[in-house]
């Protein structure tokens, strides 16, 4: 958009969708994190999950890890530095946000 | 969950799982403690136990180890603070570890006089030292965020 200046332009769309938000926030409060657990955490099912973290995971966000211990696969997530910075100036946008609605 | 959020619930739904999460990976911080003041048992009874103690120290802390291996594999949650310190807290856990070996085997005499228990007990502290300083870092971490 063309001039605009509003804070909610500056909303990263890959981040700002309820599942991708949930995922993010729960990456961003660990180093990694089991795909079942993230899946428990934010009440998904696992077809659901996987999706998203395949969206988040082309755009640079998300890292996955898959470990196999004898026949058992582990799925390990994570942030990527480019995902972290993502998710920092997302916050930044939406405190903007926030306290300009609250001081207007 | 709705298909828009306003920044207010954004924000919130940040909190909250971030806050979650945060908790479910606070386990390393009461582990590390647990090794570390473990430790401090096991080189406390290896240097001045007889033998029956130091017998079941020995298999004690065997046992304590396959427990931790299976502990720190069921876990779900690495957190960041632990991801960074657990090199450095190894290898200076290793590094005591190896120096309270040395000093059980080659220094502490068998009928120890007061300034070797004394010695001995500092010996166990200082291998137990590097797990209990981890324990706290993370522990002040969880406080602090």
């Amino acid at each position: 958009m063309r001039g605009a200046t509003h804070p909610r332009h500056d909303l990263d769309e890959v981040i700002h969708a309820p599942v991708r938000l949930s995922i993010m926030a729960a990456l961003s409060g660990a180093e990694r994190i089991d795909f079942r657990f993230l899946r428990d955490t934010i009440e998904v099912s696992d077809s659901l999950l996987s999706k998203h973290i395949v969206t988040l995971e082309n755009a640079g966000y998300v890292n996955v890890d898959k470990a196999f211990v004898g026949k058992r696969a582990k799925t390990w997530l994570s942030l990527t530095e480019q995902g972290r910075a993502a998710f920092a100036r997302y916050t930044d946008v939406l405190r903007q946000i926030t306290e300009g609605a609250t001081r207007a | 969950m709705n298909d828009r959020l306003s920044a207010e619930e954004a924000l919130r739904e940040i909190d909250q799982i971030g806050g979650s999460v945060r908790r479910s990976g606070r386990w390393a911080g009461r582990w590390m403690f647990a090794l570390g003041f473990g430790a401090v048992v096991y080189w406390l009874a290896i240097l001045l136990g007889g033998e029956t103690l130091r017998g079941i120290a020995g298999w004690g802390w065997m046992l304590f180890v396959a427990g931790s291996m299976v502990y720190v594999f069921r876990q779900r949650v690495f957190s960041r603070a632990i991801w960074r310190l657990q090199w450095p807290i190894a290898a200076g856990f290793l590094l005591t570890s190896a120096a309270a070996t040395l000093f059980a085997v080659f220094l502490m005499p068998d009928e120890p006089g007061p300034q070797w228990v004394a010695l001995a007990v500092l010996t166990a502290v200082v291998a137990g030292a590097p797990p209990i300083w981890g324990g706290w870092v993370l522990r002040h971490r969880e406080v602090t965020g």
